[in-house]
């Protein structure tokens, strides 16, 4: 599940996340080492690796973290920082970028990295592996790189964002195989692979890689990461000191807490609950075109009570989807639909639908908590004689049946981005993934092609916003906390991803 | 046999196969099935009545009692989202139940059906038949779940409804092994004789022998399949949407450290109802099985009854003490069973018997008059669950009862036994010659070469005509007659004093009959043996006893030689045997 | 003997193919879908038709089955869809797992089913009781309770054994009974039930018979009678009751496996066949069937052994 990785988070474990709002201070990394060298860290998955194949590193890729390096790693909102290339400028129209590569690097099989081994990968890459590159054009010149999109993307920047390089070699070697795959890892990053030590599945051990060019920001010199799919026996073997971290759920929470010589890092809201109409048009379910229906939505949920009582006060109340501090979040915006039954009722009398409607909304077993949160929904919508048909989805069509536009209101806990222009992708743009209708809006296009073109970006962003909002096109709740528990001997300042779910591997000190 | 006169109640043969108002009614009598059916009644009821009862729907959250502990307002709390715990086993009371029926129906169709037709017509079917079932239980049925779950979703019906095609193969070998054994019942062959059609067979006889393990083996499924439901929902196979036993303990579980009590309610209530069923499984086992499982009376239960019987009516016929020429001499002697009830019934209330040196003893009787048990006392042979009730048996002066180590002693050297059936009274698992020389060298301290020597002569004295052969063979590779020769060749071996032979020709077709008596009266004339003849059969009395002993309801009537017993006997009773078995027997056998 | 064992084995095969072929029907016809599901939500539907045809997931469904079947019979199992390990590598580092728990867990039932259904049957009274109350208790607690309850007491609060995790044996021998100390218990609990009172029947049917009786009668020692005769002739049901145990074991495993963390065939077999990684999950069920067989064939043979009057069939 290789992009599945941000997603992932909400949609394949029950995991309520939250991200420190002191992300905005920890940005630049390398600047925290200093730690003198320290021997083992033990970390716990809740899921497998998805194979060493080159992606952006996935929710809870410390492997690929520990053994690739990337082209550049990103702060908490999305902005590139030297890596393998030390500086780079991009240009400013979102086309292009050009960057000077590191010297002195090698790969694990003794390649060495430099502008080419990089271009290499970038053109493996926009054939084979993620078409959002395709056409992308990488020339050379000494230690120096440029590559160039066909046409403008604003999100240019995350797309480059933990671009992960493995050597030219395995490159070849994975296209002499049928499926592209990188059977053993063989990069340029902080830690080597102990095949030796490792076990595919259950655990997988690396050594330090001294020659690494930032490896005094990990002090730790051997790690080791086990796979623990379940939420009891993760917190079981954190407990008993058989790991040092673990991401904590719901579940779990409580345990951490209050067990000695444990630590919880709360990762504050960066997952938004919230349920997406996308059928704003009205095509697949009329009622939901009315814009009285979808305000009247929004208005039977009670948001301080879901917070406090639901997420037992590891939530915050949200109006909008995108996350605070980024750059569509609307400041002090007032709750735009408050919690009000009686007003929601007249709303769906004076729209027509006193009598209401029937709305399939599909459940996951253990996707994203919302196994809990459909129970309440189904109430609340019950009180304006909406019916809620609960859609259990399963097997391996899951995802594309949840995301095949049957559904047109899913409900879901996604993640919000430190770069909210992510967001606007992938839930506002009509060829969003979550806009699982992909109904067209002019007005959404005219401003996003002038974002594209560069200007006002931020206003321009929380232009889109407030459209959306004004528009009810979805019903935000809750933004969910994540928690990060962790033995008291391990010290982490805070969590740089930007996608914020998790401490990333140069976090642990 | 006719029998004209109203004969007495006899004791009841402890292998008689109930009928079925007994069953119900031994059913209902025994406590822990009433406890279990009043559970399973109530459950049922629990599922029923929710839509009234439960206090309120199984969605219904209030955000408020998140993961509240039991209270006025949430009987037995509620879970991670606010819903009320008790309303939702109710409700989902119906979705476990459903599913488990559906388990039950499916295998029980399907797996009885075709045992049902396997076993009667054999053949293609049958063979066929075995492939599937063999193909069914090598698939491993959680795999076939999960795969079947990315094919249908989370449909419970369907899931249920498949693994009661994985269950089933246990009920068609079962109905199978039963079919097949029923099927060359004599009793069947007469009803095709008759002209009965083969639906008719298989729907009256052959349905009535299976539907007790049929029903035992529902009560275990449906316990199962409580689990199975469970645990589908928690491998997270399951619906999530609908209310089920597992699905709330599979919250419940997901929720442990935040409300550890919630896991409780729903593990439970579904042990208790599996437990229910297995115990009900348990009971019904007892009742409708043929060999009931009578519990053996502890060591002081046994010396309670005795002392309670000590004093019981001495017998009709009481002998003096034995003469110096009696051989084996019974006084006395009353057994009992264990009446469930914590009291014992006596089947054989004193008998009193003489066997004197060379003379063949008879000891008539119908069926349950209690000659068997007799047989079987003097050798110390009675089921664990007899209890004897006081008397003697006498070997040359000693008493057996009195010291069970010198019965162990004399059981085989002294004392032996030939039994009525021939072909079940050898281990089938070892060859002639193998039971043949443990008999031996446990009764004797001859060596492994003089027992072959000696067992190899004795085969050939007693008629078999290639002892060697025989020697090697199995059990089944011999004929009944020749069989029954093998058992009166171990009974022999060691040079006994006193056979105890039980009805040894019943079993036998007259021809062999008459060469068997013959055998035994040579054996008699070559070593002085004694020996205690017990049979229903008045021809083979005549043929070869020299004294006679009739008895009836556990005791003996009337005791005489055998010319006078034929001649004059003296009870009614004897009069009737001897009327009855002239018409149907003597006329037989020269 | 040999016809019948050639026929035996015929079967055998006929059984596997059968198996597997409808479990690969099941999985069937969700290539969009799978693909996907390895790329994740972020892929466009170009690179999902890609992988789909990489996958070669665009085949007819006999054409995938026989690349498949030609492949297992060169030995190559293919390799994984969503981490491109091969699947004989996977299934090497999984099945020891799940193979010591079973086999230990099988080796204890047989030693302590036998001892406790023979005693039982033998002796009756408090031994017969405790061996039904057994029979009920292990039938009713699901073994995942038993399971949470032990890793409290043990592992938690008493902190003897671990919680979760696996240490294979040439890691430390030690390490690796402590680590499946406990999920054999939770295992074992249920399987002696039902097999020791299964075993107690047989062994009580056995001594209700004639020739036990005969036996006596002739003066053999009981002893001798029990440990000889009688366990000859219940040994027949006695295998046919253990060779079904270790099915039932073989499925108990998978809830097990993911309570302990125990990287298993179990554990496998509910992630692979949820996500829809066909070659893991036919890997897992030709694993799991050629098992069956075996054990199947095992037992036949033992129970001939033991049965003369099999021997003829």
């Amino acid at each position: 599940m290789r992009h599945l990785a941000r997603r992932a988070a909400v949609v394949a474990a029950a995991v309520a996340v939250a991200v420190g709002a002191t992300l905005s201070g920890c940005t630049s990394t390398g600047t925290g080492g200093g730690s003198s060298a320290k021997g083992t860290l033990t970390l716990g998955m809740t899921a497998d690796i998805p194979g060493w194949t080159p992606a952006q590193p996935s929710y809870q890729g410390w492997p690929a973290m520990a053994v690739y390096d990337q082209i550049f790693r990103c702060d908490a909102k999305g902005n590139p920082q030297p890596d393998m290339a030390d500086t780079f400028t991009f240009s400013s129209d979102n086309t292009s970028f050009t960057a000077h590569i590191r010297t002195g690097q090698k790969f694990s099989d003794g390649e060495a990295v430099d502008a080419k081994a990089v271009k290499t990968y970038l053109d493996w890459s926009a054939v084979q592996a993620n078409s959002r590159l395709k056409g992308l054009k990488v020339t050379t010149s000494g230690d120096n790189l440029t590559a160039t999109l066909p046409s403008a993307n604003p999100l240019f920047k995350l797309l480059m964002c933990y671009q992960i390089v493995p050597s030219p070699k395995a490159i070849a070697a994975a296209e002499k195989t049928k499926n592209e795959v990188f059977a053993k890892p063989i990069g340029s990053g902080p830690y080597i692979l102990d095949a030796q030590a490792t076990t595919a599945g259950s655990v997988y051990t690396f050594t330090k890689n001294d020659d690494y060019w930032d490896s005094k920001t990990f002090p730790y010199k051997k790690l080791v990461v086990k796979v623990l799919k379940s939420d009891t026996a993760a917190i079981n073997a954190l407990k008993t000191g058989q790991i040092d971290g673990t991401l904590l759920s719901s579940a779990t929470l409580k345990e951490a807490q209050s067990a000695a010589g444990l630590k919880v890092l709360t990762l504050k809201g960066p997952n938004t609950t919230r349920l997406l109409i996308t059928d704003h048009q009205g095509k697949v379910i009329p009622a939901l075109g009315n814009l009285d229906v979808r305000k009247a939505i929004n208005m039977v949920f009670d948001r301080d009570s879901m917070a406090k009582d639901l997420y037992q006060g590891n939530a915050t109340p949200a109006y909008q989807i995108f996350k605070p501090g980024s750059d569509a979040y609307i400041p002090g915006l007032k709750d735009p639909y408050p919690y009000d039954v009686a007003k929601a009722k007249a709303l769906m009398a004076q729209a027509g639908y006193a009598d209401g409607f029937t709305v399939p909304i599909p459940v996951i077993e253990n996707g994203g908590n919302i196994d809990l949160l459909l129970p309440y929904v189904t109430q609340q919508l019950a009180l304006l004689n909406i019916k809620v048909q609960q859609v259990p989805l399963s097997g391996p069509n899951m995802y594309s049946d949840l995301l095949g536009g049957k559904y047109p209101m899913p409900l879901w806990q996604l993640g919000n981005y430190g770069a909210s222009l992510q967001d606007i992708q992938d839930y506002v743009l009509p060829s969003g993934i979550w806009n699982v209708e992909h109904q067209d809006d002019p007005t959404v296009d005219g401003i996003w092609s002038k974002i594209v073109a560069g200007e006002d970006v931020k206003k321009n962003e929380q232009a889109i916003n407030q459209y959306t909002i004004d528009q009810a096109w979805f019903v935000p709740m809750v933004y969910a906390d994540n928690f990060y528990g962790h033995s008291s001997k391990v010290r982490i300042d805070g969590s740089t991803d930007f996608a914020g779910l998790q401490p990333m591997l140069w976090d642990f000190k | 046999m006719s029998a004209s006169a109203p004969i007495p109640p006899s004791v009841v043969d402890a292998a008689a196969l109930p009928n079925r108002a007994s069953a119900m009614r031994r059913l209902l009598r025994n406590p822990v099935a009433v406890s279990c059916i009043v559970y399973l009644l109530a459950v049922i009821a629990f599922g029923l009545l929710a839509p009234w009862l439960a206090p309120v729907g199984p969605n219904v959250t209030d955000l408020k009692a998140i993961n509240a502990q039991p209270s006025a307002a949430h009987l037995l709390g509620a879970d991670a989202t606010g819903r009320d715990i008790l309303s939702r086993l109710m409700w989902g009371t119906q979705e476990t139940l459903l599913a488990c029926v559906i388990i039950l129906v499916v295998s029980v169709s399907l797996g009885v059906t075709a045992g049902l037709i396997a076993g009667y017509y054999r053949g293609r079917f049958e063979t066929v038949a075995d492939f599937v079932s063999d193909v069914i239980i090598s698939m491993p049925g959680v795999l076939l779940l999960i795969a079947l779950y990315s094919l249908t979703g989370p449909n419970i019906p369907v899931a249920m409804a498949v693994f009661g095609v994985i269950v089933s193969p246990s009920f068609f070998r079962l109905v199978r092994g039963i079919v097949v054994g029923v099927r060359n019942e004599l009793y069947v062959d007469a009803a095709k004789v008759v002209g009965l059609s083969d639906i008719r067979i298989v729907g009256r006889h052959v349905l009535w022998a299976v539907r007790g393990p049929v029903i035992i083996s529902s009560a275990f499924i449906l316990a199962a399949g409580i689990g199975i439901e469970a645990g589908v929902d928690f491998l997270g196979l399951g619906n999530p949407t609908q209310p089920s036993w597992g699905s709330v303990l599979q919250q419940s579980f997901n929720n442990i450290y935040n409300n550890p009590v919630s896991v409780v309610w729903p593990a439970l209530i579904i042990s208790l109802t599996v437990l229910a069923l297995v115990l009900l499984g348990n009971v019904l086992t007892d009742v409708l099985q043929t060999s009931v499982r009578v519990r053996r009376a502890s060591r002081r239960e046994l010396a309670r009854l005795v002392a309670e019987h000590a004093d019981d009516e001495p017998t009709g016929g009481a002998l003096p003490p034995p003469a110096h020429d009696v051989r084996l001499a019974v006084r006395g002697v009353r057994i009992g069973y264990p009446d469930g009830q914590g009291g014992v019934r006596t089947v054989v209330h004193g008998v009193d018997l003489d066997v004197r040196r060379g003379e063949i003893h008879g000891l008539v009787g119908e069926s349950g008059s209690g000659k068997s048990q007799i047989a079987f006392s003097t050798l110390g042979i009675l089921p664990p669950e007899a209890v004897i009730l006081g008397g003697h048996v006498l070997l040359d002066g000693e008493d057996l009862l009195a010291d069970p180590a010198r019965m162990q002693a004399a059981r085989g050297r002294r004392i032996a036994y030939v039994p009525q059936e021939p072909m079940s009274n050898l281990d089938p698992s070892f060859t002639i010659g193998a039971q043949l020389m443990r008999g031996l060298r446990s009764a004797t301290s001859m060596s492994k070469a003089e027992a072959r020597t000696h067992l190899l002569g004795l085969l050939a004295r007693v008629g078999i005509s290639d002892p060697v052969r025989v020697f090697r063979s199995y059990p089944h590779e011999i004929s009944g007659g020749m069989a029954q020769r093998v058992l009166i060749c171990g009974a022999v071996a060691a040079d006994p004093d006193v056979i105890i032979a039980d009805e040894p020709t019943t079993a036998l077709d007259v021809t062999v009959q008459a060469e068997v008596l013959e055998l035994l009266r040579g054996l008699r004339d070559e070593r002085g043996l004694s020996m205690i003849l017990v049979t229903h059969n008045l021809g083979v009395v005549a043929d070869i006893c020299d004294v006679v002993s009739v008895m009836r309801g556990g005791r003996i009537v009337e005791h005489q030689d055998v010319d006078v017993l034929f001649d004059r006997p003296r009870e009614a009773y004897t009069r009737e045997l001897l009327a009855s078995s002239r018409r149907v027997e003597i006329e037989e056998v020269a | 003997m040999l016809v019948a064992l050639v026929k035996k084995l015929a079967r055998a095969v006929g059984v596997l193919l059968i198996v597997t072929f409808v479990t690969f029907s099941l999985m069937y016809g969700n290539g969009p879908g799978i693909a996907r599901a390895v790329l994740g939500l972020q892929a466009t539907q170009a690179d999902v038709q890609r992988e789909v045809v990489r996958l070669g997931l665009d085949q007819p469904l006999f054409v995938q089955y026989g690349r498949w079947l030609g492949g297992v019979l060169t030995g190559d199992l293919g390799t994984s869809f969503f981490t491109g390990q091969r699947v004989s590598d996977a299934l090497a580092t999984r099945i020891p797992v799940t193979l010591s728990l079973v086999l230990i867990t099988l080796v204890l039932t047989v030693i302590l089913s036998v001892l406790l259904g023979v005693t039982a049957a033998v002796y009756g009274g408090w031994v017969d009781r405790v061996v039904q109350f057994l029979a009920v208790l292990g039938a009713a607690i699901p073994s995942y309770i038993i399971a949470i309850v032990l890793i409290f007491a043990l592992a938690l609060t008493l902190r003897i054994f671990p919680a979760t995790g696996y240490t294979s044996p040439d890691q430390s021998f030690v390490g690796w009974v402590s680590s499946i100390t406990l999920p054999v218990v939770a295992l074992l609990v249920g399987s002696i039930a039902g097999a020791a009172s299964q075993i107690r029947s047989a062994v009580a049917d056995v001594l209700g018979r004639d020739y036990v009786r005969t036996l006596r009668a002739r003066g053999v020692p009981e002893r001798e009678i029990i440990f000889v005769h009688v366990l000859r002739n219940a040994g027949g049901p006695g295998l046919i009751v253990l060779g079904l145990q270790t099915i039932y074991l073989i499925g108990g495993a998978v809830v097990i496996e993911l309570v302990f963390a125990l990287p298993g065939m179990g554990e496998l077999t509910n992630t692979s066949a949820q996500q829809g990684d066909v070659p893991l999950v036919m890997g897992v069920v030709l694993v799991i069937v050629l098992i069956v067989l075996i054990v199947n064939l095992l037992s036949d043979l033992a129970g001939a052994a033991l049965n003369p009057k099999a021997r003829k069939a």
